[in-house]
């Protein structure tokens, strides 16, 4: 089969990995090295779960502005809770702090109208002043080592524990997606919102589980930030929101929902992880590394509609 | 009964939708539904499937009265609607989509199980003699094939009513002899179909008794067999016709627009129209028959894909509406609220708008030339307004309205299109502005007025042009015109094509 437009479409974010591997690879004996491909996967697991949950969010159609502040918040608490002996309490307290700001997003869409965009955004503002007043914008240190071994620093397989979280992450978001009927409604949502209501599916009820489920992936994502590290800020994983959104466009979701799948944007998450690494141990900058990102999704996103055969927009 | 909706009422802002409206179906018959555009058919069938309630009326199923808060619960009741709007998902596969909301699980709701999906869909799509593939995403399909797969969605479900709105619009000649066959074979299976259509010969081919709606309000029932195509448009209509003022000799008035086959997709095909300067050309024609997007593409804010236009013996193509409005074309547009004004903007920059240009200096506007200028057309045009400072959106309809026509005629049109230029308007604003129409075209404006309301065409145009199917049906005088008569046009040419 000859590569045609349809074929780009699907294949080329595949192509755009190999290439961008094989020449680091060519490039760089340290990025080859096999204990930095490992680290890639450690290095991409937070950005790899919030575009997991990203992805939901933009293909039934909204947006989640607020997971970066919601998992810095989350993180705040947890090592709060651990700081303070709480031990494995702090877990689900993690969790469910992240929950609730999710569902606070779900309810303001759902039942007050807001646009997703407004709701996450005064989620943002909330997690953020919560988490600032929490730590009095000091760093918050705990030391509970079962904690940090399970969430990041423990191994399985040569692999760290917070690549293994997720992959178990985007194995759940994947089936969730293509193989229940969540997910199916979750298209159907994002496919045309009024559609979906006149079918009547429980459009209202199916938001509020989406946002809330993020929010509780945050959660997650806060958890083993802080496990990382040893350590917690109140603006742990502000910027998180843009590298999960970049990461689903590039894999090719679409931002007017309906459009898009899991495993192209974990494609995607590899992509940046991959580049990120790479352009470090080659010693670009991180202000040109933020401007190569930045080309990469307009990139994607001009390859995209050429595939797909579409004009620019009017 | 199988249900039976009784003096349902229903009030959106501005308009009474339904004003006591009422319908009964028995298992296994066809009933028509009919009436003029806004007559209420669709807003009576979106509550008989649970999309809103009414204000009042009662609703039963068998026996039992019965409301329906949500879509999911008229469907549990067995009312199944195909609407107007297609729900069918662009981004879904034509299996997905004939099963959405019911697909076939396993492992107890666990897990979606797809070979049984793809299963029960082929079985559907043959069972119906449906040709289409399951995996097909719906968005590659036609719109034909989408209303397929809406209507297959819904006789899938085992529906003991099954609404269909227009269910033709978009069908194909081989579709539509499918559609019959299948409501025939649901008819003998007990089901009972509500089947809305704007085609006489639908109505007298296909059903058994046929309910007539006008201005929401119920007109008759009958047995189909009992009524003939000239009761029926007598009971859509019902008015008597309106005093018009004629007389006018068209042909001694100048050619201001000529358009010859003029096409856009499948709106407009081949549409051809002569406007004369010091005229008013009304257009006439269903819902969907193509008159905005015939009007669209004269204003500019569509081009044209074949066909030719001259403007005063002059070839004329505008490439946008800033085109057409260097010409002298204007469109005041049906949609006022989207399309015709800035809601929040004051009334004054709203009717300077379109007219920026000339008011300018150096590119700079000076509030106060704008002020004045407004001032001018408001007086002209009587727009009731504390001061042109004020917002237009705390207008009333009529008002607003004055606004949009004031913006447009300040920019000193040749050529004006007027669409739907009192909808949403009170009886007295109506009169004004029907006066400045007249106005309008005693001093040599060509105007061409589009209204879903044959009363108000009859009473305000010098001819009137019936569009049917994007084409132009047929032009007649205003004097000889009939509101029988434009609807016979408007029918007619719809079950030729």
């Amino acid at each position: 089969m000859s590569l045609s437009r349809a074929n780009l479409a699907d294949y080329g974010l595949i192509l755009a990995v190999i290439l961008v591997v094989a020449a680091l690879m060519a490039l760089s004996p340290a990025f080859r090295d096999p204990a930095n491909l490992i680290g890639i996967g450690r290095q991409v697991a937070i950005l790899g779960i919030a575009a997991a949950a990203m992805t939901f969010v933009i293909l039934a159609g909204e947006i989640d502005l607020s997971v970066g502040a919601v998992a810095s918040a989350a993180a705040v608490f947890t090592a709060l809770a651990l700081a303070s002996g709480y031990g494995a309490w702090a877990i689900p307290l993690g969790i469910l702090v992240g929950a609730a700001f999710g569902l606070l997003n779900g309810l303001l869409v759902v039942y007050i109208a807001v646009p997703s965009f407004i709701a996450t955004l005064v989620s943002f503002f909330i997690a953020q002043g919560v988490a600032l007043t929490l730590t009095g914008g000091q760093t918050i240190i705990y030391t509970v080592d079962w904690f940090r071994a399970l969430f990041a620093t423990g191994t399985f397989l040569g692999n760290g524990a917070a690549f293994w979280w997720l992959v178990a992450v985007a194995l759940v978001l994947w089936w969730l997606l293509g193989r229940t009927r969540f997910g199916a409604n979750t298209y159907a949502l994002g496919g045309d919102a009024e559609s979906a209501a006149m079918l009547g599916l429980p459009v209202g009820r199916l938001r509020i589980a989406i946002f809330t489920m993020t929010g509780a992936l945050m959660g997650l994502v806060g958890m083993i930030l802080i496990a990382r590290i040893g350590n917690a800020r109140a603006d742990g994983a502000i910027g998180l929101e843009f590298d999960a959104i970049a990461a689903a466009v590039i894999g090719g979701t679409r931002l007017g929902g309906g459009y898009g799948s899991m495993p192209r944007t974990m494609l995607g998450v590899l992509l940046i992880g991959v580049l990120n690494n790479g352009l470090a141990i080659l010693n670009v900058d991180f202000n040109t590394q933020q401007v190569i990102k930045g080309a990469l999704v307009v990139g994607v996103v001009l390859i995209d509609r050429w595939a797909r055969g579409k004009g620019a927009h009017p | 009964m199988l249900l039976e909706l009784s003096n349902i009422t229903k009030r959106f802002p501005g308009v009474l939708a339904l004003d006591e409206a009422r319908l009964d179906l028995r298992p296994g018959e066809v009933h028509a539904l009919m009436g003029e555009n806004g007559a209420g058919k669709s807003t009576l069938m979106k509550i008989a499937s649970g999309l809103f309630p009414p204000d009042s009326g009662t609703i039963r199923a068998g026996e039992a009265e019965v409301a329906f808060p949500s879509p999911a619960a008229a469907k549990a009741a067995g009312i199944h609607t195909v609407f107007q709007e297609l729900t069918v998902l662009p981004n879904r596969t034509v299996a997905e989509n004939l099963l959405i909301g019911r697909e076939p699980v396993r492992a107890g709701g666990l897990w979606l199980d797809t070979r049984a999906m793809r299963r029960e869909a082929e079985g559907i799509l043959s069972r119906l003699g449906i040709d289409l593939r399951p995996d097909a995403l719906a968005g590659t399909l036609s719109t034909g094939q989408r209303q397929m797969v809406e209507i297959a969605r819904a006789c899938a479900q085992n529906p003991k009513v099954l609404i269909l709105d227009e269910p033709t619009s978009s069908l194909g000649r081989a579709e539509e002899e499918l559609l019959f066959e299948l409501v025939r074979k649901l008819r003998a299976d007990g089901v009972g179909i509500i089947y809305i259509t704007h085609r006489m010969s639908e109505v007298f081919a296909l059903s058994d008794r046929t309910t007539v709606l006008r201005d929401g309000r119920f007109v008759l029932t009958e047995e189909t067999a009992k009524l003939d195509r000239a009761a029926l448009i007598r009971a859509m209509v019902g008015r008597d016709v309106a005093e018009g003022r004629h007389g006018l000799d068209i042909d001694a008035l100048p050619v201001a627009l000529e358009a010859q086959g003029l096409s856009r997709g499948k709106a407009v095909r081949g549409a051809d129209l002569t406007l004369h300067a010091g005229e008013v050309l009304g257009v006439a024609g269903l819902m969907g028959a193509g008159r905005t997007e015939l009007a669209r593409l004269i204003a500019g804010i569509d081009r044209s894909e074949a066909g030719e236009m001259r403007l005063f013996g002059e070839p004329y193509a505008p490439r946008d509406v800033a085109g057409a409005l260097a010409r002298g074309v204007a469109y005041v547009s049906e949609d006022r609220k989207g399309l015709g004004l800035v809601l929040p903007l004051s009334v004054a920059d709203n009717i300077a708008l379109p007219s920026l240009q000339s008011l300018a200096r150096r590119q700079v506007v000076a509030p106060r030339r704008i002020g004045d200028f407004a001032r001018g057309w408001m007086q002209k045009l009587g727009v009731k307004a504390a001061s042109g400072g004020v917002a237009v959106e705390t207008l009333s309809g009529g008002n607003q309205q004055k606004v949009a026509l004031a913006k447009w005629l300040a920019t000193h049109p040749r050529v004006i299109l007027l669409d739907e230029p009192t909808r949403g308007v009170d009886v007295g604003a109506k009169a004004e502005i029907y006066a400045l129409i007249r106005q309008l075209a005693e001093n040599g404006t060509a105007v061409l007025a589009i209204s879903s309301e044959l009363p108000e065409l009859l009473q305000i145009s010098d001819r009137i042009a019936v569009v049917a199917q994007g084409r132009i049906a047929g032009v007649v005088s205003a004097s000889e015109a009939t509101e029988e008569s434009l609807l016979d046009l408007a029918f007619r040419e719809g079950e030729a094509a």
